[in-house]
Protein backbone atom coordinates (compact mmCIF):
# COMPACT_ATOMS: atom_id res chain seq x y z
CA UNK A 1 0.00 0.00 0.00
CA UNK A 2 1.31 3.40 -0.91
CA UNK A 3 2.14 5.38 2.18
CA UNK A 4 0.45 8.71 2.81
CA UNK A 5 1.99 11.87 1.42
CA UNK A 6 4.03 13.39 4.21
CA UNK A 7 4.69 17.08 4.74
CA UNK A 8 7.40 18.19 7.17
CA UNK A 9 6.92 21.74 8.51
CA UNK A 10 9.97 23.22 10.21
CA UNK A 11 8.90 26.40 12.06
CA UNK A 12 9.47 27.69 15.58
CA UNK A 13 6.08 29.44 15.60
CA UNK A 14 3.41 27.03 16.87
CA UNK A 15 0.64 29.33 15.67
CA UNK A 16 1.98 29.21 12.14
CA UNK A 17 1.99 25.42 12.26
CA UNK A 18 -1.63 25.49 13.47
CA UNK A 19 -2.54 27.81 10.58
CA UNK A 20 -0.88 25.55 8.02
CA UNK A 21 -2.62 22.47 9.40
CA UNK A 22 -6.02 24.16 9.31
CA UNK A 23 -5.45 25.54 5.81
CA UNK A 24 -4.48 22.11 4.52
CA UNK A 25 -7.59 20.64 6.13
CA UNK A 26 -9.69 23.19 4.26
CA UNK A 27 -8.10 22.27 0.94
CA UNK A 28 -9.41 18.74 1.30
CA UNK A 29 -6.13 17.10 0.43
CA UNK A 30 -5.28 14.29 2.72
CA UNK A 31 -1.73 14.26 3.93
CA UNK A 32 0.27 13.52 6.99
CA UNK A 33 1.75 16.58 8.63
CA UNK A 34 4.67 16.45 11.01
CA UNK A 35 6.21 19.52 12.50
CA UNK A 36 9.57 20.31 14.09
CA UNK A 37 10.10 23.51 16.06
CA UNK A 38 13.71 24.02 15.00
CA UNK A 39 16.22 22.93 12.39
CA UNK A 40 18.34 20.90 14.76
CA UNK A 41 15.45 18.65 15.75
CA UNK A 42 14.53 18.30 12.09
CA UNK A 43 18.06 17.20 11.16
CA UNK A 44 18.07 14.66 13.97
CA UNK A 45 14.69 13.30 12.84
CA UNK A 46 15.75 13.02 9.19
CA UNK A 47 19.04 11.39 10.11
CA UNK A 48 17.21 8.76 12.15
CA UNK A 49 14.59 8.12 9.47
CA UNK A 50 17.22 7.81 6.80
CA UNK A 51 19.50 5.47 8.70
CA UNK A 52 16.67 3.18 9.68
CA UNK A 53 15.24 3.23 6.19
CA UNK A 54 12.01 4.68 7.51
CA UNK A 55 9.70 7.02 5.65
CA UNK A 56 11.12 10.34 4.69
CA UNK A 57 8.90 13.39 3.98
CA UNK A 58 7.71 14.11 0.41
CA UNK A 59 7.64 17.86 0.93
CA UNK A 60 9.26 20.30 3.33
CA UNK A 61 8.07 23.72 4.39
CA UNK A 62 11.05 25.49 5.95
CA UNK A 63 10.85 28.70 7.99
CA UNK A 64 13.84 31.01 7.50
CA UNK A 65 13.87 32.95 10.73
CA UNK A 66 14.38 30.42 13.54
CA UNK A 67 16.48 30.35 16.70
CA UNK A 68 19.29 27.78 17.22
CA UNK A 69 19.51 26.98 13.51
CA UNK A 70 18.11 29.19 10.76
CA UNK A 71 16.46 27.84 7.62
CA UNK A 72 19.67 28.45 5.66
CA UNK A 73 21.78 26.67 8.21
CA UNK A 74 19.37 23.72 8.08
CA UNK A 75 19.87 23.41 4.33
CA UNK A 76 23.64 23.24 4.75
CA UNK A 77 23.30 20.44 7.30
CA UNK A 78 20.67 18.70 5.21
CA UNK A 79 23.05 18.45 2.24
CA UNK A 80 25.61 16.81 4.51
CA UNK A 81 23.11 14.07 5.32
CA UNK A 82 23.35 12.87 1.70
CA UNK A 83 19.76 11.78 1.48
CA UNK A 84 19.14 10.31 -1.95
CA UNK A 85 15.46 11.18 -2.14
CA UNK A 86 14.86 14.49 -3.87
CA UNK A 87 12.59 16.30 -1.40
CA UNK A 88 11.33 19.66 -2.62
CA UNK A 89 11.66 22.52 -0.12
CA UNK A 90 9.57 25.68 0.09
CA UNK A 91 10.99 28.45 2.21
CA UNK A 92 8.62 30.38 4.45
CA UNK A 93 9.38 34.01 5.12
CA UNK A 94 7.58 36.72 7.04
CA UNK A 95 8.91 39.49 4.77
CA UNK A 96 10.03 39.54 1.17
CA UNK A 97 13.34 41.04 2.21
CA UNK A 98 14.29 37.64 3.57
CA UNK A 99 13.94 36.13 0.11
CA UNK A 100 17.56 35.73 -0.89
CA UNK A 101 17.05 34.33 -4.38
CA UNK A 102 20.76 33.97 -5.10
CA UNK A 103 21.26 32.00 -1.94
CA UNK A 104 18.28 29.77 -2.76
CA UNK A 105 19.85 28.94 -6.13
CA UNK A 106 22.79 27.28 -4.40
CA UNK A 107 20.46 24.60 -2.96
CA UNK A 108 18.96 22.46 -5.71
CA UNK A 109 15.92 21.26 -3.76
CA UNK A 110 14.66 24.76 -2.87
CA UNK A 111 11.75 25.38 -5.21
CA UNK A 112 10.38 28.75 -4.13
CA UNK A 113 9.67 31.24 -1.38
CA UNK A 114 6.29 31.63 0.26
CA UNK A 115 5.28 34.67 2.23
CA UNK A 116 3.46 34.14 5.52
CA UNK A 117 0.56 33.99 5.96
CA UNK A 118 -0.06 31.43 3.26
CA UNK A 119 -3.24 31.09 1.28
CA UNK A 120 -5.19 27.97 0.25
CA UNK A 121 -4.43 28.62 -3.38
CA UNK A 122 -0.69 28.51 -2.86
CA UNK A 123 -1.06 25.17 -1.10
CA UNK A 124 -3.37 23.76 -3.77
CA UNK A 125 -0.90 24.76 -6.48
CA UNK A 126 1.92 23.04 -4.69
CA UNK A 127 0.01 19.84 -4.11
CA UNK A 128 -1.16 19.79 -7.70
CA UNK A 129 2.32 20.22 -9.00
CA UNK A 130 3.40 17.26 -6.93
CA UNK A 131 0.73 15.08 -8.40
CA UNK A 132 -1.51 14.90 -5.39
CA UNK A 133 -5.15 14.32 -6.02
CA UNK A 134 -8.17 15.07 -3.97
CA UNK A 135 -9.69 12.05 -2.35
CA UNK A 136 -12.84 10.64 -3.91
CA UNK A 137 -15.92 12.03 -2.33
CA UNK A 138 -18.01 9.06 -1.41
CA UNK A 139 -21.58 9.92 -1.14
CA UNK B 1 93.65 112.48 -8.85
CA UNK B 2 93.93 110.21 -5.89
CA UNK B 3 93.00 106.54 -6.24
CA UNK B 4 89.68 105.26 -4.93
CA UNK B 5 91.12 103.53 -1.90
CA UNK B 6 92.79 106.65 -0.65
CA UNK B 7 89.69 108.78 -1.19
CA UNK B 8 87.61 106.30 0.73
CA UNK B 9 90.13 106.32 3.54
CA UNK B 10 90.07 110.13 3.62
CA UNK B 11 86.28 109.99 3.84
CA UNK B 12 86.41 107.57 6.76
CA UNK B 13 88.83 109.74 8.67
CA UNK B 14 86.84 112.86 7.84
CA UNK B 15 83.89 111.27 9.59
CA UNK B 16 85.86 111.03 12.81
CA UNK B 17 85.51 113.47 15.62
CA UNK B 18 89.08 114.67 16.13
CA UNK B 19 88.35 116.99 19.02
CA UNK B 20 90.88 115.13 21.06
CA UNK B 21 93.28 116.32 23.74
CA UNK B 22 95.99 113.89 22.66
CA UNK B 23 95.94 115.32 19.13
CA UNK B 24 95.89 118.85 20.41
CA UNK B 25 98.90 118.13 22.60
CA UNK B 26 100.69 116.51 19.70
CA UNK B 27 100.37 119.50 17.42
CA UNK B 28 101.31 121.73 20.29
CA UNK B 29 104.55 119.78 20.66
CA UNK B 30 105.12 120.08 16.91
CA UNK B 31 104.79 123.87 17.24
CA UNK B 32 107.27 123.93 20.10
CA UNK B 33 109.72 121.72 18.22
CA UNK B 34 109.92 124.30 15.44
CA UNK B 35 109.15 127.27 17.59
CA UNK B 36 106.38 128.17 15.21
CA UNK B 37 102.92 129.38 16.23
CA UNK B 38 100.82 127.47 13.69
CA UNK B 39 100.50 123.71 13.50
CA UNK B 40 97.76 121.50 12.04
CA UNK B 41 96.57 118.08 11.09
CA UNK B 42 95.14 118.11 7.58
CA UNK B 43 93.12 115.62 5.53
CA UNK B 44 93.29 115.98 1.77
CA UNK B 45 90.82 114.70 -0.82
CA UNK B 46 90.66 115.40 -4.58
CA UNK B 47 90.28 119.14 -4.38
CA UNK B 48 90.45 120.37 -0.81
CA UNK B 49 92.75 120.45 2.16
CA UNK B 50 90.75 120.18 5.37
CA UNK B 51 92.31 121.46 8.58
CA UNK B 52 91.02 119.04 11.19
CA UNK B 53 93.15 119.82 14.26
CA UNK B 54 94.64 123.26 14.55
CA UNK B 55 96.64 125.66 16.60
CA UNK B 56 97.31 129.29 15.76
CA UNK B 57 94.75 129.56 12.96
CA UNK B 58 91.04 129.48 12.53
CA UNK B 59 91.05 128.34 8.90
CA UNK B 60 88.85 125.32 8.16
CA UNK B 61 89.96 124.43 4.66
CA UNK B 62 91.52 125.67 1.41
CA UNK B 63 91.88 124.56 -2.16
CA UNK B 64 94.31 121.79 -2.73
CA UNK B 65 96.05 123.23 -5.75
CA UNK B 66 97.79 125.83 -3.75
CA UNK B 67 99.32 123.92 -1.01
CA UNK B 68 102.56 122.69 0.24
CA UNK B 69 100.58 119.88 1.87
CA UNK B 70 99.75 118.45 -1.54
CA UNK B 71 103.41 118.30 -2.27
CA UNK B 72 103.97 116.40 0.94
CA UNK B 73 101.52 113.64 0.10
CA UNK B 74 102.62 113.49 -3.48
CA UNK B 75 106.24 113.02 -2.61
CA UNK B 76 105.34 110.82 0.35
CA UNK B 77 108.02 112.32 2.51
CA UNK B 78 108.80 115.13 4.71
CA UNK B 79 108.80 118.47 3.02
CA UNK B 80 110.43 121.43 4.56
CA UNK B 81 110.85 124.91 3.22
CA UNK B 82 112.92 126.92 5.65
CA UNK B 83 112.65 130.10 3.62
CA UNK B 84 109.71 130.49 1.30
CA UNK B 85 110.23 132.87 -1.59
CA UNK B 86 107.97 135.87 -1.31
CA UNK B 87 106.08 135.10 -4.55
CA UNK B 88 105.41 131.57 -3.47
CA UNK B 89 104.57 132.81 -0.03
CA UNK B 90 102.06 135.14 -1.56
CA UNK B 91 100.03 132.41 -3.28
CA UNK B 92 100.31 130.01 -0.38
CA UNK B 93 99.14 132.53 2.15
CA UNK B 94 96.17 133.60 0.10
CA UNK B 95 93.76 131.62 2.17
CA UNK B 96 95.52 132.12 5.44
CA UNK B 97 94.01 135.38 6.46
CA UNK B 98 95.32 135.19 10.01
CA UNK B 99 99.01 135.24 9.07
CA UNK B 100 100.71 137.85 6.86
CA UNK B 101 102.90 135.55 4.70
CA UNK B 102 104.00 131.96 5.07
CA UNK B 103 107.75 132.07 5.06
CA UNK B 104 108.29 128.71 6.77
CA UNK B 105 106.64 125.33 6.19
CA UNK B 106 107.39 121.85 7.50
CA UNK B 107 105.06 118.96 6.85
CA UNK B 108 105.06 115.18 7.24
CA UNK B 109 102.64 112.87 5.43
CA UNK B 110 100.02 110.91 7.36
CA UNK B 111 100.09 107.38 6.01
CA UNK B 112 97.49 104.75 7.09
CA UNK B 113 98.45 101.17 7.87
CA UNK B 114 96.97 100.35 4.45
CA UNK B 115 99.44 102.69 2.83
CA UNK B 116 97.03 105.49 1.93
CA UNK B 117 98.36 109.05 2.17
CA UNK B 118 95.43 110.87 3.58
CA UNK B 119 96.88 114.15 4.80
CA UNK B 120 99.68 115.89 6.75
CA UNK B 121 100.95 117.03 10.07
CA UNK B 122 102.47 120.43 9.36
CA UNK B 123 103.91 123.47 10.98
CA UNK B 124 103.83 126.99 9.52
CA UNK B 125 105.22 130.44 10.36
CA UNK B 126 105.70 133.89 8.91
CA UNK B 127 109.42 133.92 9.75
CA UNK B 128 111.95 131.79 7.93
CA UNK B 129 114.37 129.55 9.79
CA UNK B 130 116.74 126.68 9.36
CA UNK B 131 115.72 123.23 10.44
CA UNK B 132 117.83 120.49 12.02
CA UNK B 133 117.73 116.80 11.31
CA UNK B 134 116.47 116.19 14.80
CA UNK B 135 113.54 118.56 14.29
CA UNK B 136 112.67 116.72 11.09
CA UNK B 137 112.83 113.42 12.92
CA UNK B 138 110.57 114.76 15.64
CA UNK B 139 108.06 115.81 13.02
CA UNK B 140 108.15 112.37 11.50
CA UNK B 141 107.61 110.70 14.89
CA UNK B 142 104.79 113.06 15.76
CA UNK B 143 103.09 112.39 12.44
CA UNK B 144 103.21 108.66 13.13
CA UNK B 145 101.66 109.28 16.51
CA UNK B 146 98.84 111.32 14.99
CA UNK B 147 98.18 108.45 12.59
CA UNK B 148 97.97 105.83 15.35
CA UNK B 149 95.63 107.98 17.39
CA UNK B 150 93.34 108.42 14.40
CA UNK B 151 93.44 104.77 13.45
CA UNK B 152 92.64 103.78 17.01
CA UNK B 153 89.60 106.03 16.81
CA UNK B 154 88.46 104.40 13.60
CA UNK B 155 88.82 100.92 15.07
CA UNK B 156 86.94 102.02 18.14
CA UNK B 157 84.12 103.32 15.98
CA UNK B 158 83.92 100.02 14.09
CA UNK B 159 83.90 98.01 17.29
CA UNK B 160 81.11 100.11 18.73
CA UNK B 161 79.05 99.57 15.59
CA UNK B 162 79.57 95.80 15.78
CA UNK B 163 78.63 95.79 19.41
CA UNK B 164 75.43 97.72 18.64
CA UNK B 165 74.53 95.19 15.96
CA UNK B 166 75.16 92.29 18.28
CA UNK B 167 72.99 93.87 20.92
CA UNK B 168 70.23 94.39 18.38
CA UNK B 169 70.35 90.75 17.32
CA UNK B 170 70.34 89.61 20.90
CA UNK B 171 67.30 91.77 21.61
CA UNK B 172 65.49 90.33 18.60
CA UNK B 173 66.36 86.84 19.72
CA UNK B 174 65.07 87.61 23.18
CA UNK B 175 61.78 88.98 21.84
CA UNK B 176 61.32 85.88 19.67
CA UNK B 177 61.97 83.69 22.63
CA UNK B 178 59.30 85.52 24.59
CA UNK B 179 56.83 85.09 21.75
CA UNK B 180 57.59 81.38 21.47
CA UNK B 181 57.42 80.95 25.19
CA UNK B 182 54.00 82.55 25.46
CA UNK B 183 52.80 80.36 22.62
CA UNK B 184 53.90 77.21 24.40
CA UNK B 185 52.48 78.30 27.68
CA UNK B 186 49.10 79.16 26.19
CA UNK B 187 48.78 75.79 24.46
CA UNK B 188 46.31 73.44 26.04
CA UNK B 189 48.28 70.65 24.48
CA UNK B 190 50.96 69.10 26.60
CA UNK B 191 54.49 69.94 25.46
CA UNK B 192 57.72 68.39 26.71
CA UNK B 193 61.15 68.70 25.14
CA UNK B 194 63.63 65.93 25.92
CA UNK B 195 67.35 65.66 25.32
CA UNK B 196 69.04 62.62 23.79
CA UNK B 197 69.35 60.97 27.20
CA UNK B 198 65.64 61.31 27.76
CA UNK B 199 66.18 64.13 30.26
CA UNK B 200 63.45 66.76 30.41
CA UNK B 201 64.87 70.00 29.08
CA UNK B 202 61.70 72.00 28.71
CA UNK B 203 57.97 71.75 29.26
CA UNK B 204 54.91 73.98 29.27
CA UNK B 205 52.26 74.76 31.84
CA UNK B 206 49.84 72.17 30.49
CA UNK B 207 52.41 69.41 30.93
CA UNK B 208 53.22 70.56 34.44
CA UNK B 209 49.56 70.81 35.45
CA UNK B 210 48.71 67.44 34.01
CA UNK B 211 51.47 65.66 35.88
CA UNK B 212 50.72 67.48 39.10
CA UNK B 213 47.02 66.68 38.83
CA UNK B 214 47.56 63.00 38.14
CA UNK B 215 50.57 62.14 40.26
CA UNK B 216 50.84 64.98 42.76
CA UNK B 217 54.46 65.44 41.64
CA UNK B 218 55.91 68.70 40.34
CA UNK B 219 57.76 68.31 37.06
CA UNK B 220 61.22 69.88 37.02
CA UNK B 221 64.04 70.40 34.56
CA UNK B 222 66.56 67.61 34.29
CA UNK B 223 64.22 64.91 35.56
CA UNK B 224 63.03 61.94 33.53
CA UNK B 225 59.62 60.69 32.41
CA UNK B 226 60.21 57.58 34.51
CA UNK B 227 59.91 59.85 37.55
CA UNK B 228 56.29 60.59 36.75
CA UNK B 229 54.85 57.80 34.59
CA UNK B 230 53.94 54.26 35.57
CA UNK B 231 56.29 51.57 34.35
CA UNK B 232 53.89 50.47 31.63
CA UNK B 233 53.22 54.02 30.44
CA UNK B 234 56.90 54.91 30.49
CA UNK B 235 57.78 51.85 28.44
CA UNK B 236 55.32 52.93 25.76
CA UNK B 237 56.64 56.49 25.92
CA UNK B 238 60.30 55.54 25.68
CA UNK B 239 59.67 53.16 22.77
CA UNK B 240 58.30 56.01 20.72
CA UNK B 241 60.96 58.38 22.05
CA UNK B 242 63.68 56.06 20.79
CA UNK B 243 62.16 55.88 17.33
CA UNK B 244 62.07 59.66 17.18
CA UNK B 245 65.67 59.83 18.36
CA UNK B 246 66.63 57.83 15.28
CA UNK B 247 64.86 60.40 13.12
CA UNK B 248 61.45 58.77 12.76
CA UNK B 249 58.50 61.05 13.39
CA UNK B 250 55.88 59.17 15.40
CA UNK B 251 52.25 60.26 15.44
CA UNK B 252 49.79 57.94 17.14
CA UNK B 253 46.85 57.64 19.50
CA UNK B 254 47.99 56.36 22.88
CA UNK B 255 46.06 55.36 25.93
CA UNK B 256 47.48 55.38 29.43
CA UNK B 257 47.27 52.20 31.45
CA UNK B 258 45.36 51.92 34.68
CA UNK B 259 41.72 51.79 35.81
CA UNK B 260 39.30 52.03 32.90
CA UNK B 261 37.63 55.04 34.52
CA UNK B 262 40.90 56.94 34.76
CA UNK B 263 42.44 56.08 31.43
CA UNK B 264 43.28 58.95 29.17
CA UNK B 265 43.49 58.90 25.38
CA UNK B 266 46.19 61.05 23.76
CA UNK B 267 46.78 62.11 20.19
CA UNK B 268 50.57 62.17 20.55
CA UNK B 269 53.43 63.37 18.36
CA UNK B 270 57.09 62.50 18.92
CA UNK B 271 59.16 64.75 16.66
CA UNK B 272 62.96 64.59 16.31
CA UNK B 273 64.65 67.96 16.75
CA UNK B 274 67.84 68.70 14.82
CA UNK B 275 70.46 71.28 15.57
CA UNK B 276 71.99 73.64 13.00
CA UNK B 277 74.55 71.00 12.10
CA UNK B 278 71.81 68.51 11.19
CA UNK B 279 72.40 66.17 14.11
CA UNK B 280 69.44 65.16 16.25
CA UNK B 281 69.70 66.89 19.60
CA UNK B 282 66.40 65.99 21.19
CA UNK B 283 62.79 64.97 20.85
CA UNK B 284 59.77 67.22 21.07
CA UNK B 285 56.64 65.62 22.50
CA UNK B 286 53.22 67.22 22.05
CA UNK B 287 49.98 65.55 22.98
CA UNK B 288 46.30 66.41 22.91
CA UNK B 289 43.81 64.88 25.29
CA UNK B 290 41.22 63.12 23.14
CA UNK B 291 39.58 61.07 25.84
CA UNK B 292 36.26 62.75 25.32
CA UNK B 293 36.35 62.15 21.60
CA UNK B 294 37.27 58.52 22.13
CA UNK B 295 34.62 57.84 24.71
CA UNK B 296 32.11 59.65 22.52
CA UNK B 297 33.16 57.39 19.64
CA UNK B 298 32.68 54.32 21.78
CA UNK B 299 29.32 55.63 22.91
CA UNK B 300 28.22 56.23 19.34
CA UNK B 301 29.19 52.69 18.41
CA UNK B 302 27.13 51.34 21.29
CA UNK B 303 24.21 53.56 20.31
CA UNK B 304 24.42 52.34 16.76
CA UNK B 305 24.42 48.77 17.93
CA UNK B 306 21.24 49.40 19.88
CA UNK B 307 19.62 51.27 17.02
CA UNK B 308 20.46 48.43 14.68
CA UNK B 309 18.91 45.97 17.07
CA UNK B 310 15.77 48.09 17.28
CA UNK B 311 15.63 48.36 13.50
CA UNK B 312 16.10 44.61 13.21
CA UNK B 313 13.19 43.97 15.51
CA UNK B 314 11.00 46.46 13.71
CA UNK B 315 11.73 45.06 10.30
CA UNK B 316 11.96 41.36 10.94
CA UNK B 317 10.91 40.24 14.34
CA UNK B 318 7.53 41.95 14.35
CA UNK B 319 6.72 40.26 11.08
CA UNK B 320 6.55 36.82 12.60
CA UNK B 321 3.81 37.57 15.16
CA UNK B 322 1.99 39.87 12.71
CA UNK B 323 1.93 37.13 10.06
CA UNK B 324 0.57 34.72 12.65
CA UNK B 325 -2.19 37.17 13.58
CA UNK B 326 -3.01 37.73 9.92
CA UNK B 327 -3.01 33.98 9.29
CA UNK B 328 -5.36 33.36 12.19
CA UNK B 329 -7.72 36.13 11.07
CA UNK B 330 -7.73 34.62 7.59
CA UNK B 331 -8.72 31.24 9.03
CA UNK B 332 -11.41 32.78 11.22
CA UNK B 333 -12.76 34.69 8.23
CA UNK B 334 -12.85 31.48 6.18
CA UNK B 335 -15.00 29.90 8.93
CA UNK B 336 -17.27 32.92 8.64
CA UNK B 337 -16.27 34.03 12.12
CA UNK B 338 -17.89 31.01 13.74
CA UNK B 339 -14.95 29.28 15.32
CA UNK B 340 -14.02 27.16 18.30
CA UNK B 341 -12.43 28.66 21.34
CA UNK B 342 -9.18 27.06 20.13
CA UNK B 343 -8.87 29.62 17.32
CA UNK B 344 -9.30 32.59 19.64
CA UNK B 345 -6.79 31.15 22.08
CA UNK B 346 -4.29 30.86 19.27
CA UNK B 347 -4.99 34.44 18.28
CA UNK B 348 -4.43 35.51 21.84
CA UNK B 349 -1.02 33.80 21.92
CA UNK B 350 -0.02 35.54 18.69
CA UNK B 351 -1.02 38.92 20.10
CA UNK B 352 0.95 38.25 23.26
CA UNK B 353 4.05 37.38 21.19
CA UNK B 354 3.76 40.70 19.43
CA UNK B 355 3.42 42.40 22.78
CA UNK B 356 6.63 40.73 23.97
CA UNK B 357 8.51 42.03 20.97
CA UNK B 358 7.31 45.60 21.49
CA UNK B 359 8.37 45.41 25.13
CA UNK B 360 11.86 44.40 24.04
CA UNK B 361 12.04 47.44 21.82
CA UNK B 362 11.02 49.64 24.72
CA UNK B 363 13.85 48.22 26.82
CA UNK B 364 16.38 48.82 24.07
CA UNK B 365 15.18 52.40 23.65
CA UNK B 366 15.59 52.80 27.40
CA UNK B 367 19.19 51.64 27.11
CA UNK B 368 19.70 54.19 24.34
CA UNK B 369 18.32 56.94 26.55
CA UNK B 370 20.65 56.08 29.41
CA UNK B 371 23.65 56.14 27.06
CA UNK B 372 22.67 59.57 25.91
CA UNK B 373 22.18 60.73 29.50
CA UNK B 374 25.78 59.71 30.27
CA UNK B 375 27.19 62.32 27.90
Amino acid sequence: MKSTFQLLVIDDDAINIFIIKKLIEKTGYLLEIISMSNGELAIEHLKKQNSQNLALPDLIFLDINMPIMTGWEFLVEYEKLGIEKMIPVYMLSSSIFQNDIDKARTFPNVKDFMSKPMSNHQLINIFDSMGLTLPEVTE
Amino acid sequence: MEEQGTLKAVQDFMALDLNDQDLKDTISIASKVFNAPISMVTLIDDDTVYIRVKQGTKLESYPRKLSFCTQVIKSNRLFVVGDVTPSRAQSESIEFTDIPLIRFYAGAPLITSQGHRIGTLCVVDDKPRTVSGQQKLMLKILSRHVMSVMEAKIRHKELTASYELLNCEREKGRKNEIKLRSLFESMTDVYVYLGIDGNIIDFNRSAFSHIEEHTGKKMNYGSFTADYLTEADNLAFMTNFNYALKGERRQLEMRTYGDPENRIWWDALFEPVSGTNGEIMGVSFTARNITKRKTDEEKIIAQNRLLTQIAEIHSHEYRGPVCSILGMMYLIEQEKYEVDKEYLEMLHVAVKNLDEKTKRVILLINDLRSLEADQ
